[in-house]
């Protein structure tokens, strides 16, 4: 659908540069003859010290590199049928697999299913209890608390500060009194 | 004097000086702090060649009675837990003078001098060996922070300002009557000989005046670190400061909790440190969980790098109190890994607010294609935060996990969830900030105010992004000097608890705070 087709994009499509298309080359050549090149398990063998895999060669080897080949093949075949000589194809399979195809299409629906039950509940529930109940509400909320009651009892404190001579001399007195008759009724 | 002393001075003069500039001489007023902090940092990088990693002590020691009764000294001098963070405090203060170069313009004068005052503090904390002294710095410390939040903040400042200063100074009261109560104990204020003291077992304490010692310095540092959840003074202050001063706040004044824990409470109350550990490390590793998880969720920038930090100083409070090797190696190196790093984030939040004078993420959007290499910084820096290999916070992240897992494997569990989140709260707000829209208009993007680095602005971060790498990759550069202290606190701990009771059979007692395999 990439290359073959109606164009449906936007912008001008022109070919790669040569620094683009060069290291391409490179790797396509290398991609197709680069397992004959070079001995790849011989190389990697240092690096993974389990030697099972690389040890069964030989001619089985070929016949599975041959399968895998075969399959590769088999699958381009099957999308230049379907996508470039009869595109009803698609299509049909589509509308008769129905539900099934729905599921696949969308990945069985890992993506919802995961965002629905931890990445949704975590922020909201961050959002809301973590952050605006516990830490904005009840932590902060008891720091600034005990501002607002230091300075509660700082007002009301403040009414015994009226200045007034007067009121400080029967405060005295008043207290002098309390003090003697808790001394008397103490002893 | 030795270099330390003068080190401890150049600010201090730097910044009387400061004062009789004319007010009207604002580019000299700049221009003098900045040669000043300069000067400062190239003085201080003498302590670093002229420091011999493993020998044991202080280094740098300067001891002369201040005052005789009571018996208060002058007693400074380095170790490998403070050569670094006196390191990081001259490193950034040059860096905090130029971001606030354009940025300030109301009383130029006050806002440099306060710096200078600010650099001098901590310098002074970080080197007191005196309980007197530390307590001095501590408050002076306070001074600067307080008027540089209260006057050069945003729209709610004197709220946070105050709130700064009283949550900080009510632990720091619970301190001073600890310290006062041990001076009537020792006889002296002098942390060296206090120490030796308890060490001969000519003073003694017992169970419960230990633990409530302990307490009330353990609450203080607490605050300053911010510990769960003491925490709530820290979003309101950082949100208001200006840059200068949340940069400060983040990367070094923080640490002065994290320091207090290493340098004072676990030396000096070693029983008490590894019998409340289990619930310490809990509150910790809540932090770090709750930290981030609230931080995910912030609308504000500088919010979020904000609760950021109190998760990632519950990680550097989780290594302290596993009383392993790599534990506290790896808080006291992630203590300047946070400075370096969240630093350069609130370094770059305040570039971004001087461009489009907002902090909330739904102003922004596409930045990368106006500012792409603002873009490509603080992406660095985002990986950094996050903890990626190759850069600073890996490393000590890993030896506080690999130091936790040694005492208890549970603890290492819960903590790297956090790692988890830090890259979930930094990598969206990353993916919100700089690519994606603005608001809710589909493809609208910064395309206005939103210029990239100016030469002045490529000065503050490219030495915090070689730091970021540098530490990252070279560790040895900053390790061994930390081990080697980090060693002897252990040590300290073993010895003074193993003589403070009689020997414990090995059921119960004193392992309950985290196994005694330290080294």
């Amino acid at each position: 659908m990439t290359f073959w087709g109606d164009y449906r994009g936007h912008g001008h499509p022109h070919e790669s540069s040569w620094t683009m298309l060069g290291p391409l080359v490179v790797l396509a050549v290398l991609s197709i003859v680069g397992g004959f090149v070079f001995n790849v398990p011989e190389i990697l063998s240092g690096m993974f010290p389990i030697k099972e895999a690389t040890e069964n060669g030989g001619p089985g080897e070929m016949v599975l590199t041959g399968i895998s080949v075969a399959f590769g093949l088999a699958g381009i075949a099957l999308s230049w049928l379907m996508y470039v000589v009869n595109k009803d194809i698609p299509e049909k399979i589509t509308s008769s697999l129905g539900g099934v195809y729905t599921l696949v299409y969308n990945k069985y629906f890992v993506d919802e299913a995961y965002d629905a039950a931890i990445v949704r509940p975590l922020v909201q529930g961050s959002e809301s209890v973590l952050w605006k109940t516990v830490d904005a509400g009840l932590i902060d909320g008891t720091v600034n608390g005990m501002g607002t009651q230091s300075q509660g009892v700082g007002s009301l404190l403040r009414l015994l500060q009226s200045g007034n001579i007067r009121s400080y001399a029967t405060w005295v007195v008043i207290g002098a009194v309390v003090v003697i008759v808790v001394m008397g009724v103490t002893r | 004097m030795n270099l330390l002393e003068i080190l401890i001075a150049l600010p201090a003069a730097g910044f009387l000086v400061t004062l009789f500039i004319p007010r009207k001489q604002e580019h000299l007023t700049r221009s003098f702090t900045l040669i000043v902090s300069l000067l400062a940092f190239v003085l201080s990088l003498g302590l670093v060649t002229g420091f011999e990693t493993g020998k044991p002590g202080q280094q740098f020691v300067d001891n002369v009675v201040w005052i005789a009764n009571p018996d208060i000294h002058w007693h400074v001098g380095i170790d490998g837990l403070s050569l670094w963070l006196i390191i990081l405090s001259t490193f950034l203060t040059p860096i905090a003078i130029l971001v606030s170069w354009r940025y300030i313009h109301k009383q130029v004068r006050e806002f440099f001098a306060f710096l200078l005052l600010l650099e001098f503090g901590l310098i002074g904390v970080f080197a007191a060996w005196d309980l007197f002294l530390f307590y001095v710095f501590w408050e002076v410390v306070l001074v600067p922070m307080y008027f540089l939040i209260g006057i050069w903040g945003h729209d709610r400042r004197i709220y946070a300002a105050v709130k700064f200063f009283l949550y900080t100074m009510a632990g720091s009261v619970l301190m001073l009557v600890a310290i006062i109560y041990l001076y009537t104990l020792a006889g002296t204020f002098d942390y060296a000989t206090i120490l030796d003291l308890f060490r001969s077992g000519r003073i003694g304490l017992s169970h419960t005046e230990e633990t409530l010692l302990f307490l009330a310095f353990f609450v203080a540092f607490a605050i300053k670190v911010p510990l769960f959840p003491l925490h709530t003074w820290l979003p309101d202050a950082h949100v208001e400061a200006p840059t200068a001063g949340s940069l400060m706040l983040a990367s070094v004044m923080l640490k002065m909790g994290t320091y207090g824990l290493l340098r004072f409470c676990i030396p000096l109350f070693p029983v008490a440190a590894r019998e409340n550990a289990s619930w310490i490390n809990v509150l910790a590793i809540i932090g770090i969980i709750y930290g981030a998880l609230v931080a995910m969720v912030q609308p504000n920038m500088k919010k979020l790098v904000a609760y950021s930090s109190v998760s990632h100083l519950g990680f550097v409070v989780l290594g302290i109190f596993s009383f392993t090797q790599m534990g506290l190696d790896g808080a006291v190196y992630q203590m300047l890994n946070h400075g370096i790093s969240t630093g350069a984030l609130f370094v770059l939040v305040g570039m971004m607010y001087e461009r489009r004078h907002s902090l909330a993420i739904k102003d922004f959007g596409g930045v990368a294609t106006a500012a792409p290499w603002l873009a490509t910084i603080f992406l660095i820096t985002t990986l950094a935060s996050i903890g990626l290999p190759m850069l600073n916070n890996f490393v000590g992240e890993f030896l506080i996990l690999q130091g936790v897992a040694q005492a208890k494997f549970a603890w290492t569990a819960f903590a790297a969830i956090g790692v988890i989140l830090s890259a979930c709260y930094m990598l969206w707000m990353y993916q919100r900030v700089f690519f994606g829209t603005q608001g809710k208009e589909p493809g609208e993007t910064v395309k206005h105010h939103m210029p990239d680095f100016n030469v002045r602005e490529w000065l503050c971060v490219v030495p915090l992004v070689v730091m970021m790498v540098w530490m990252g990759i070279v560790t040895q550069t900053f390790l061994p000097a930390v081990s080697a202290t980090d060693a002897s606190i252990l040590d300290q701990a073993g010895t003074a608890s193993a003589l403070a009771r009689p020997p414990v059979p090995p059921t119960g007692g004193i392992t309950h705070g985290g196994s005694l395999h330290a080294r």
